[in-house]
């Protein structure tokens, strides 16, 4: 339906697609709530560059929609972390049970905080440096100015107490981050700590598994996602995240190198339903997958017979 | 926009919800339905004026069921989205206008975050007038990050005893009450 809703449906596809939101209400209330997210994944800048660009070109094409992503915009910003700690009562409701899918995911988005967040600190630091140089410097231009020197002294002094006030909120906001982001280091030792002892009972008479999480992250973004099989793996664990495209009876996956050629494919793949929603859990032989660039292409069996593509997943193989 | 437009007269109209269904309180639900999805295809096909394209895809049926024609379709609304390909291709053929139309739709960065800045009070306020329920609910389900809210919302679901799509479809319903909370909001301040 994301692809829909963006304008990359092939036309038999999308016509066929069409026919089934017409007669079937609750496809099209489902396609209603995955438009709310996808508005929401704009506003909160969680879209790919290609969705991203694809979203400006192909879905604020009406009045109508850009007040929604304006609302969307606004309720992003309602909901953003500052005020949801408003909300801890709300929060305390939706208890976070422990899960290794959660665990990992976790680890990951608090890196990836974390990288982010130190990039941020040292960004505005050089910023608010050069600032304060840029304002010492342009005063003391001004101080030797012969015209108008008393204004331009007044207007700098005034500039340089707005830099000042600024780095007191800079400083201020340095603060919270570096408490947010030492919180997350625990999490991640936590996490990183958990994650070893699970590896540790890994049983020596289970097979090796190589596995990745697809999710549309990497979709149409032409894989940027990595897999790595170790030489004495036996198997490739591919975990599609579905991303909500998941009302279907049953999947079709093939994957194909980056030339094109079939790898591998399977038909009747049934959706298993996650903390995230769901997924699809393809085990493959790790000998068929060579270094290199692959796609898994997922399409979905509708009720009415019809196959409609559900997304495309690219990844690369290392050995 | 439309190539032309066709009238809808009452009678036409009449025979439209007999169409639909024999219960006319029904029938004029179905309506409602039908066009709320049309408006939205057209809406994702580029069309620059979704609802005037609905309103012409239904006239269209409407005046055909009007002089008596028996539509031997399996599904009704599934001889609605023919009718509707065809307007739409109709309309492609004048591309270049609407195309034209949309000069001023073009992304403007500035000007979406001003539009969002002028909805933040209403929607604060819109926020605090819901009920209880829904207020809580809406809050929780847009909560956190990507990843986060995907698992907030499982659990929501099961805290709530029902299916992922019901409370998607919920949180639906109550977010178009708050947009149209936070427009009319905006038309009154603009008033």
């Amino acid at each position: 339906m994301v692809l829909y809703l963006l304008g990359n449906l092939a036309e038999a596809d999308q016509e066929s697609l069409e026919e089934t939101l017409l007669v079937d209400e609750e496809a099209f209330a489902r396609l209603e709530a995955v438009e709310d997210d996808l508005i929401d994944a704009y506003a909160r800048g969680e879209l790919s560059k290609t969705d991203q660009q694809r979203f400006r070109q192909r879905f604020l094409t009406t009045q109508g929609r850009r007040q929604r992503v304006a609302f969307g915009r606004a309720l992003a910003t309602e909901m953003s972390p500052k005020e949801s700690s408003k909300e801890e009562s709300t929060e305390a409701a939706v208890p976070r049970p422990a899960s290794r899918g959660w665990a990992l995911r976790l680890a990951v988005a608090a890196n990836i905080l974390l990288a982010l967040g130190l990039a941020w600190l040292a960004a505005q630091t050089l910023n608010l440096k050069g600032q304060v140089r840029e304002l010492a410097s342009q005063r003391l231009d001004a101080m030797e100015g012969r015209e108008s020197l008393s204004d331009q002294a007044q207007d700098l002094s005034r500039r340089l107490a707005e830099g000042q006030e600024r780095a007191v909120e800079l400083d201020q906001m340095v603060k919270t981050q570096a408490e947010e982001l030492t919180r997350k280091g625990e999490q991640i030792a936590a996490l990183q700590g958990d994650l070893a002892r699970r590896t540790s009972t890994r049983s020596s008479a289970q097979p090796l598994v190589a596995s990745i999480l697809l999710s549309i992250g990497v979709r149409s973004e032409g894989g940027s996602a990595q897999l790595e099989i170790p030489a004495a793996a036996d198997q490739v664990e591919l975990q599609v995240d579905l991303e909500g495209d998941d009302a279907y009876d049953d999947f079709r996956v093939t994957l194909r190198t980056g030339a094109g050629a079939q790898v591998w494919g399977r038909k009747g793949v049934e959706a298993v339903a996650t903390e995230w929603g769901s997924e699809l859990l393809l085990k493959l032989p790790a000998e068929l997958l060579k270094p290199g660039r692959y796609e898994l292409a997922v399409e979905g069996l509708a009720a009415s017979g019809d196959v409609l593509p559900v997304g495309f997943y690219g990844f690369s193989v290392v050995r | 926009m439309p190539p032309k437009t066709t009238f809808l007269d009452s009678e036409a109209f009449g025979a439209l919800l007999d169409f639909l269904d024999a219960d006319r309180e029904a029938a004029g639900d179905k309506f409602q339905s039908l066009r709320r999805r049309l408006v939205k295809l057209f809406e994702v096909r580029g069309a620059r004026f979704p609802e005037d394209l609905a309103d012409e895809t239904i006239s269209r049926v409407a005046g055909k069921v009007g002089k008596g024609l028996k539509i031997e379709a399996q599904d009704p609304f599934r001889y609605f989205c023919g009718v509707a390909f065809l307007v739409f291709k109709e309309v492609t053929r004048g591309r270049s206008r609407e195309l034209a139309a949309m000069e001023d739709l073009r992304f403007h960065p500035a000007q979406e975050l001003a539009e969002a800045d002028e909805r933040l009070p209403h929607l604060q306020r819109c926020l605090e007038n819901l009920p209880k329920d829904n207020h809580q609910l809406i809050l929780s389900y847009h909560q956190g990050e990507k990843g986060e809210r995907i698992s907030n919302r499982r659990r929501l679901a099961d805290a709530l005893g029902v299916t992922a799509t019901a409370l998607r479809i919920r949180a639906h319903r109550i977010r178009l009450a708050l947009e149209s909370c936070v427009e009319q909001g905006l038309s009154a301040d603009s008033a």
